[in-house]
């Protein structure tokens, strides 16, 4: 495992290169330059009528030089230091930007996730166990009109319901005025998390569903009936494990996203994370930000692929990660 | 077991991180031309200053007894524009500027009028008749957040500082330094860093004159914007151009930037918005009405829901769409302001005449559109900028199909079959408008208008970079403050707008608009009011930019906040009398 581990990683490396690569250059080619993006439009009249302080500020970023090698070089060089570079909009490091951010959106994110699981998988292999019950039926149709609900819907109603009408909750933000303690975090977590974690469980719950229903008609689970195992042993143990494969691979495909943070229910609930940041950047076109969240997305990805194929051997052991000697 | 534990303790770290506050600010090393979202638009006094008020009133607030028992914090909300930046040559959006208010002071305030001027580092002042000498007393009482006097030098340096390093300046605005006897005065060249214009004579140890080279009886008035507030020379005094960009005082940290106004930083300026702390004993006699400030950037939608969950106390530009709903909201009160930004079709010169211009202008139903897409909220400009007084001889473009039809034949782009009309995409008010305007157009001209929405930075780097557009859209500005915050729209190229494209050149010569902006500028009474006369016929016959409406601006507050309490028309200079406000608790 850990000889497979250690290989992953190493793979990973030039994977990553080849990502940052592709990144950097996409976003040099996009139209528009990322110094006079970056400014007011009024003070980019003033500027225009200086050219050399803005061929100056150009010179000074290294805007000047060939995109590949030249300025991906640069930049690599720096990462590699630990230097991710400065927002050419908040003039702040973008280690404080991403500093400041990524753990509110983990915070949210890991909490959602953990909350779409524990409530997805129980009721998609209820829902399989039941198959077409009353009980299947009303569970599956819960799921797929979530499924089909939009997230900034669902966010709105949340919010109107029970932050503004039942003033259960708090509209917004990670704390409360004048307070950083966990409890209110958590108080003010419930609302955003829930939301995503409603958005998210209910296609978990139809691939669990699916995916229950396709090794509970297996041979072994039959012969495993038949050899009088009970019938709730035979779901989780024998049905489940086997079951969860599909399951690990939509949680790995999720894991990304969640790093990367959620635009729209983070806009709704006015959540500090890396989703709002990611539109800042965007439409400033803030190259050190864009590339940094290019960076932490990569890293994400293939860290979410490697945990799913461990996951996959640690639910069904006949997946072998080592090389067959 | 160590898996699971290691696990527990990621957890614990991560939520943990994630509540406790944001990482120390690591700053640029070196500066950069920053950003500085475009301006929020302001409002709506036509008054202008005309020449050099005299006499002030001289007695500054007297002490008053702090109140017992004060309410602890006052939780405000404004829409999203965002730059962390405090210092004036970056300061421009309203954000920006109603921080800027309560934690450093200006020479001068403004009065809810907007045209009245009020004390505050200055406790009385003088102008001579001619517009060019201003004498100021300052106030022996005013201290820094760390205890340092405000003295004679911290204007010098203020102001010198903007002939020391005039390509740092991003404001327009802060020109007004320049014009200082003996400063940079428009040449393009620095003086050297340290020297003190000639302008700028020392009386005695509180008070100094000023002399400009050139008249400007708008200089008071202006002085009591935000970002001409004083900067302290003991800390900033080594400042140069670059720095000023990115230094850690110049982005707003909390216990670095320090001020002289009534609030200090609490916490450092981000991208939602900063808290602030009421100074105990403030050296006007009078502290804050509040502890505390929470001052939040965020979008319109999630300062409503704040409010209506009793989360906000003072929503400034609330979407008026949403009055209604709002008004049923036990505890909370409205402010309807008429006129704020100006909404306006901005004309590529090369690409249109003065003709083809007024035949769009006519064409145009405008009341129309207010009553039906803008239900009504908001004021109908008439071409000109609304700083202006409506001139009995002016047109005022009222919706003229024949007329329009006849001046675009006169036009030498008569043939045009197209044109494309650019807007912001994300700017809901555009989204709107946009569709009504090519409505109109297409239908009375018999032009197809093609619309063309753009993200923001695509469509500066649009407008900028081509010479190919016709007419875009916009929404903003400052007109409404007064006839003399329109020069920077029409004014030459280089030191204006320049995006707009203008030809400013007519049978006065070069950069016309912006000489008349400058006369008027140095008179007063009946002669300023013939320049303005003269000026507001050259910009509604030749509408190098049509102003069409001012929308309303709705801010919503809590019933506690009363007192003094009032929203400019110019919103963002509202902070300026926030020690006469109170706060209920």
């Amino acid at each position: 495992m850990g000889a497979y581990i250690l290989r992953r990683l190493l793979i990973s490396i030039p994977v990553l290169l080849g990502i940052t690569i592709i990144g950097f250059v996409a976003l040099k080619m996009t139209p528009g330059d990322p110094l006079t993006a970056s400014l007011n439009p009024e003070v980019l009249a003033n500027l225009m009528s200086r050219p050399e302080v803005l061929e100056a500020e150009r010179k000074r970023l290294g805007f000047d030089q060939p995109i590949f090698p030249n300025q991906y070089l640069i930049w690599l060089g720096k990462v590699v230091q630990g230097d991710f570079g400065y927002s050419v909009t908040s003039k702040r490091s973008i280690a404080y930007e991403v500093g400041s951010r990524l753990p509110q959106t983990l915070f949210l994110m890991i909490i959602a996730l953990t909350l779409a699981v524990v409530i997805a998988i129980p009721v998609g292999v209820i829902s399989a166990v039941r198959q077409y019950s009353k009980l299947d039926y009303s569970l599956n149709g819960m799921a797929i009109f979530l499924a089909s609900t939009p997230v900034f819907v669902l966010g709105l109603v949340f919010v109107y319901v029970f932050a503004v009408n039942l003033r259960l909750f708090p509209t917004s933000e990670l704390h409360s005025t004048n307070r950083h303690d966990i409890g209110d975090a958590i108080w003010h977590v419930v609302l955003p998390a829930s939301v995503l974690a409603i958005v998210n469980a209910a296609p978990l719950v139809r691939y669990t569903r699916a995916s229950m229903l396709d090794v509970l008609s297996s041979d072994y689970i039959t012969t495993a009936r038949a050899k009088g195992v009970l019938p709730w042993l035979v779901t989780t143990r024998h049905a489940l494990r086997n079951g969860l494969i599909p399951i690990i691979t939509l949680l790995a495909l999720l894991i990304p996203e969640s790093v990367a943070g959620a635009v729209i229910t983070e806009q709704i609930f006015a959540w500090n994370g890396m989703g709002q940041m990611v539109v800042k950047a965007a439409n400033a076109r803030d190259p050190s930000l864009m590339m940094a969240v290019i960076l932490i997305t990569g890293v994400a990805v293939l860290l979410a692929n490697l945990i799913a194929d461990i996951g996959y051997a640690m639910a069904d052991p006949r997946v072998r990660l080592d090389r067959a000697k | 077991m160590r898996a699971r534990l290691l696990t527990i303790a990621t957890a614990v770290m991560l939520i943990a991180s994630a509540c406790s506050s944001t990482p120390a600010a690591t700053t640029a090393p070196t500066a950069a031309p920053t950003a500085a979202p475009t301006a929020a638009p302001t409002a709506a006094p036509t008054a202008a200053p005309t020449a050099a008020p005299t006499a002030a009133p001289t007695a500054a607030p007297t002490a008053a007894p702090t109140p017992a028992a004060r309410p602890s914090v006052l939780r405000v909300a404004r829409i999203s524009d965002f730059l962390p930046s405090i210092h004036p040559v970056n300061l421009g959006t309203g954000n920006q500027e109603l921080m800027a208010d309560i934690t450093f002071s200006t020479l001068v305030d403004v009065d809810s009028d907007e045209v009245t001027i009020l004390p505050d580092l200055a406790k009385s002042w003088t102008a001579s008749p001619d517009a060019t000498v201003y004498t100021f007393e300052l106030d022996e009482r005013a201290v820094w957040s760390d205890g340092q006097p405000v003295t004679v030098e911290d204007v010098f340096f203020t102001i010198a500082w903007t002939s020391w390093y005039p390509t740092a300046l991003k404001q327009f605005g802060l020109e007004m330094y320049r014009n200082v006897k003996g400063g940079e005065n428009g040449s393009g060249t620095a003086i050297a860093p340290g020297t003190i214009p000639e302008g700028l004579k020392k009386i005695d140890d509180h008070t100094i004159e000023i002399t400009l080279s050139k008249p400007d009886g708008t200089f008071l008035r202006r002085l009591a914007g935000a970002y001409y507030y004083i900067q302290p020379v003991h800390i900033l005094g080594e400042l140069t151009g670059e720095q000023a960009d990115s230094c850690e005082f110049c982005l707003g940290t909390a216990g670095v930037t320090i001020g002289s106004g009534p609030y200090d930083f609490e916490t450092s300026i981000s991208a939602t918005g900063a808290n602030f702390k009421a100074k105990k004993g403030y050296w006007k006699g009078k502290d804050g009405p509040v502890e505390q400030i929470v001052y939040k950037i965020q979008e319109s939608n999630v300062s409503v829901a704040q409010l209506k969950a009793g989360e906000l106390d003072l929503v400034i530009r609330v979407p008026p769409l949403e009055g209604p709903g709002l008004a049923s909201v036990a505890g909370l009160k409205q402010l309807n302001v008429p006129g704020v930004g100006i909404f306006a079709l901005n004309f590529n010169h090369s690409q249109t005449d003065a003709a083809f211009r007024q035949a769009i202008a006519y064409a145009i139903n405008r009341p129309e559109i207010i009553e039906q897409v803008l239900g009504g909220r908001a004021s109908l400009n008439y071409g000109i900028p609304p700083g202006f007084k409506l001139y009995d001889d002016l047109d005022k473009y009222d919706f003229n199909v024949d007329k329009a039809k006849e001046l675009l034949a006169t036009s030498a782009f008569k043939d045009k079959k197209s044109i494309e009309l650019i807007y912001l995409a994300e700017d809901p008010n555009f989204t709107l408008t946009a569709p009504a305007l090519q409505q109109y157009i297409q239908e009375n001209l018999g032009i197809t208008v093609e619309l063309s929405a753009f993200p923001t930075a695509p469509y500066v780097e649009f407008i900028e970079k081509n010479n190919d557009w016709e007419i875009y859209l916009s929404f903003g500005g400052s007109e409404g403050v007064g006839w003399y915050q329109s020069e920077i729209y029409t004014a030459c190229p280089g030191i204006g707008v320049t995006y707009l494209k203008l030809d400013v050149g007519d049978d006065r010569g070069e950069c016309a608009y912006q000489a008349l902006f400058k006369e008027a500028a140095g008179l007063s009474g009946e002669a300023q009011d013939e320049v303005l006369h003269e000026l507001a016929r050259k910009l509604s016959t030749n509408i190098p930019i049509f102003h069409l409406w001012q929308p309303n601006y709705l801010h919503v507050y809590s019933d506690r906040l009363g007192g003094g309490f009032r929203i400019y028309p110019n919103e963002r200079e509202s902070f300026q009398s926030i020690l006469d406000w109170t706060y209920a608790p």
